[in-house]
């Protein structure tokens, strides 16, 4: 392992070894100690800061400080040491080679997140450069019609000084700028059609993708993040990219061709007054670079506030009965109000950058199209050839419709940053692989037999270890009772049977085959699971107790609800299993709630069925029932229950102690009182309890 | 557990009336259970399958695949029984709502006749199958709309922009 902070807490870094006889440090300097004289390793954990001590017989040897990121491998390593000293030679732990090999996971490519939204687009491609085109036509059309400006012009004032006597030509001009307005109109049309279609399907694409990314992330990610948060960047921020896409992308690709274009045509006209009105472009480029990049902090800490106020919401209105139990509304008011002041001074941030740089650039524009007029009164007053009243007024046009559009892309970048923000934040979660990896070469399953076998298991949370070598061998079939004090690391232990972790350390064998080797959902569908807070979702009874079998025929679901004693309650219900439960729907009892949540788990008729203190918010008397129930249904079926009433475990074949993520005493009920150990020590103890309140 | 009865021959259960105007159950074996009541398990998704009989106390006694499996005379009695339980009339034309939208007071004509109801939300209105709904009012009494798309064109309009 590594120590990256010497003795006087500076970032050093020293490397430590284990070997089979001695443990060697080389900092600084080579130090080694042979094993005999150590005695133990110990590890602290203080506000970050690790240290691993080593103890010898009468003093400590010596000890090393390490960051939170060498924390696992501290761990590692005092485990190793405690292998090596307890006499057997380093344990063979499972190799690289052995475990099996997730599937490779592609980096993303680092590059600007609205770039990457191509991936999306590209079915569409098609259409878009269709949009692309009819967006060009219509801009051209208008630059076309602006040069009917100077032999009109030149028209009228000739006829004004009556150096002609007809006006029929005006007919041709004003019927082509008729024209190319009424082009304009319909090209713009189908252009938005176009694209607001295809901006509808990419985001609807992007939230599907999105959404089911999300679903496939392991729990993990679930815990460190905020329900709010995770929802409105599946519903707001996807919703800013697509009125990005719809409004503002294609034009602006077809603007910045229309500017090249203008400026050509100017160009051509006059090179001098071409140079003269193109003057404040360099500017007002700069210009919306230089607000692009203040924006972009801007939008980032409004999307911020704005994840935080939908936390808030999303906390406290499942929350709301314990909110109004500790009379805590007005709190949670302030509460809202402060996340919701955020929201308006970030918006305001950006407004008020956006208000200064807004006017300004606006400014810059009509400026540019003052020069124009300027410079072109002086050219017409020193007689320039080739230059007309009407080569002017073209001019005055052109840089007109120069400007505005630059003016309108300026204002995209408005757009395109709050675009660009919100597509970073989406694939914030599209770039996250799962922690619980589909195998590489998946072994295929149907239905497993149920054996079971943990093999030298370990897993931290972080940087706690929670289970330590946790080795046990569960036949197909069997019922093993958990107990063990809160916090023991039960319910851990069951997530990892149900892959929603991994195992840090050792494996875990159904049938014989590591389970990171099923297919993760093949593998579930073998496991059943009933919680101790069980959620329902919004629906009838019927659809939730199938949940996780649509197909299952209505006499199944009844056959689960009596299995799971649910069924005479149900009846008695308004709308029978037509009943609406979950969010808004009809309240249940917990223990009503938790008998429909263990029909659900047989209804898929589980080879391992776990009950996390399934019936601990039952009264005795469902209890008993639902031990009944019980009864026939871990017949056959590899079932783990943790409960901490022991009169639940009667039917076990096994019990097995937990302490502090180890297991303890293994053996029947009667094998376990013998012992006299932990579990005869808590069966007094609730033995006691039951006589002092009548349990 | 009574639950065992399920075996039982449905066409040799014997259903009657007795004087406190109970229905009573006979079944096969001689038990005789009062005050029997049939219940439908999916009232709303499949009504005419699965009916539960159950005693006083809401103890399953038997559960019937369909009503067609008793002997006739015992068809009629639980039919009625079960018609005397339910009230859930069926729409068959919104006359006028007091408010294009929840909380407002709907003017129906249904299949029991002519009533007004207090509708609190939108939540109230569950949609059932591909084209039913049910609308539940304030007091929670249920009116059903088994298809929609039989009703005249302006009930049509209320009911969609709700659901
Ligand atoms: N998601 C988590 N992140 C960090 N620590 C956790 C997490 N879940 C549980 N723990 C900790 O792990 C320990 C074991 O928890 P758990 O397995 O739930 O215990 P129990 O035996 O009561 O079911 C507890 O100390 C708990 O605080
Ligand atoms: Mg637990």
């Amino acid at each position: 392992m590594i120590s990256d902070i010497d003795e006087l807490r500076q970032y050093r870094t020293t490397l430590l070894a284990l070997t089979d006889r001695r443990i060697i440090s080389s900092g600084t300097a080579v130090n080694e100690w042979p094993l005999s004289e150590v005695e133990k390793l110990r590890t602290k954990d203080r506000a970050g800061l690790g240290t691993l001590e080593m103890l010898g017989y009468s003093r400590r040897l010596s000890y090393w400080h390490y960051t939170i990121a060498q924390g696992p491998a501290a761990l590692v390593f005092g485990d190793r040491f405690e292998d090596v000293k307890g006499g057997h030679a380093i344990r063979k732990h499972f190799d690289e080679e052995e475990i099996p090999e997730g599937e490779e996971q592609v980096t993303p490519p680092d590059t600007m997140a609205l770039f990457r939204l191509w991936r999306f687009a590209k079915p569409h491609a098609w259409w878009m450069f269709v949009a692309f085109v009819l967006s060009l036509s219509a801009t051209i059309a208008d630059v076309e019609t602006a040069k009917m400006t100077r032999p009109l012009i030149n028209l009228l004032t000739q006829y004004e000084s009556s150096k002609i006597s007809s006006l029929s030509p005006a007919v041709y001009y004003l019927g082509i700028m008729l024209g190319a307005a009424v082009l304009a109109w319909v090209l713009g049309w189908a252009q938005g059609a176009i694209l607001a279609w295809v901006s509808e399907r990419v985001t609807g694409d992007l939230r599907n993708k999105t959404y089911a990314h999300l679903q496939k992330l392991s729990l993990e990610y679930f815990g460190g993040k905020r329900t709010g948060d995770l929802m409105s960047r599946i519903s707001n921020d996807s919703d800013r990219l697509c009125q990005f896409l719809s409004d503002s992308i294609v034009d602006f690709m077809a603007n910045s061709i229309l500017l090249v274009v203008v400026a050509v045509s100017l160009f051509q006209m006059n090179l001098k007054l071409g140079v003269v009105t193109l003057l404040p472009v360099p500017f007002i480029v700069w210009m919306m670079y230089y607000s692009r990049d203040k924006l972009q902090v801007g939008f980032q800490a409004g999307s911020r506030a704005w994840a935080h106020m939908t936390s808030v919401l999303a906390d406290t209105i499942p929350g709301i009965r314990v909110v109004k139990a500790f009379a805590q509304e007005e709190r949670e008011i302030e509460r809202f109000q402060t996340a919701n002041e955020a929201v308006v001074a970030a918006n305001n941030r950006v407004n008020s950058l956006w208000t200064f740089f807004w006017p300004l650039i606006t400014f810059l524009n009509s400026l540019g199209v003052f020069v124009v007029w300027a410079y072109g009164v002086w050219l017409i007053m020193r007689h320039e050839p080739d230059f007309d009243v009407g080569a002017l007024t073209t001019f005055v046009w052109l840089s007109m419709k120069f400007y505005g559009k630059l003016e309108m892309m300026s204002r995209m970048v408005n757009a395109s940053q709050r675009a660009a923000t919100s597509a970073q934040r989406i694939f914030e979660i599209l770039d996250r692989v799962s922690n619980v990896p589909e195998p590489a070469r998946p072994v295929m399953v149907d239905k497993l037999q149920g054996e079971l076998e943990f093999r030298h298991v370990g897993f931290r949370y972080g940087n706690r270890k929670v289970i330590k070598d946790f080795s046990l061998k569960i036949h197909a079939g069997e019922m093993i009772g958990l107990v063990g004090h809160t916090g023991a690391g039960k319910s851990t232990l069951i997530n990892l049977v149900c892959r929603f972790f991994d195992v840090a350390e050792g494996a875990i064998f159904a049938d014989g085959v590591d389970i990171r080797s099923y297919k993760v959902e093949q593998y579930r569908r073998n496991v059943g699971i009933v919680l101790q807070d069980p959620f329902l979702f919004y629906g009838t009874i019927s659809e939730n107790i199938s949940y996780g079998r649509p197909d299952a025929t209505r006499e199944e679901v009844i056959n689960a609800a009596k299995a799971a004693r649910a069924h005479e309650f149900i009846l008695q219900l308004a709308d029978g299993y037509d009943s609406l439960v979950g969010e808004r729907g009809q309240s249940l009892s917990g223990g009503e709630r938790q008998r429909i949540s263990i029909a659900r788990a047989l209804l898929i008729d589980p080879r391992i069925l776990i009950l996390d203190e399934a019936t601990s918010a039952l009264d005795s008397t469902t209890e008993r029932q639902i031990q009944e129930a019980l009864q026939n249904l871990v017949r056959g079926r590899t079932t783990i229950a943790i409960a901490h009433r022991l009169s639940t475990l009667r039917q076990a074949n096994r019990i097995m102690v937990i302490e502090r993520g180890r297991l303890v005493e293994i053996g029947t009920h009667d094998e376990l009182m013998e012992i006299d150990g932990a579990y005869a020590e808590l069966h007094r103890a609730q033995q006691a309890l039951t006589k002092d309140i009548g349990w | 557990m009574t639950g065992s009865a399920v075996d039982v021959d449905f066409a040799q259960l014997q259903f009657s009336k007795n004087d406190w105007g109970q229905l009573v159950l006979t079944l096969p074996d001689g038990a005789v259970h009062a005050g029997v009541e049939p219940i439908r398990c999916f009232p709303l998704s499949d009504p005419d399958r699965t009916i539960s009989i159950v005693d006083a106390d809401g103890h399953e006694l038997v559960n019937l695949p369909t009503l067609a499996v008793l002997n006739p005379s015992a068809h009629d009695l639980v039919h009625r029984e079960l018609t005397e339980r339910e009230f859930m009339p069926t729409i068959q034309r919104i006359v006028t709502t007091s408010a294009p939208s929840p909380p407002c007071r709907w003017d129906v004509e249904t299949d029991r006749g002519m009533t007004s109801f207090q509708l609190e939300s939108e939540d109230d209105i569950r949609k059932l199958g591909p084209s039913g709904a049910v609308v539940a009012d304030a007091n929670g009494i249920r009116y059903l709309l088994p298809d929609i798309n039989q009703l005249d064109a302006a009930s049509q309009r209320t009911i969609r922009r709700l659901i």
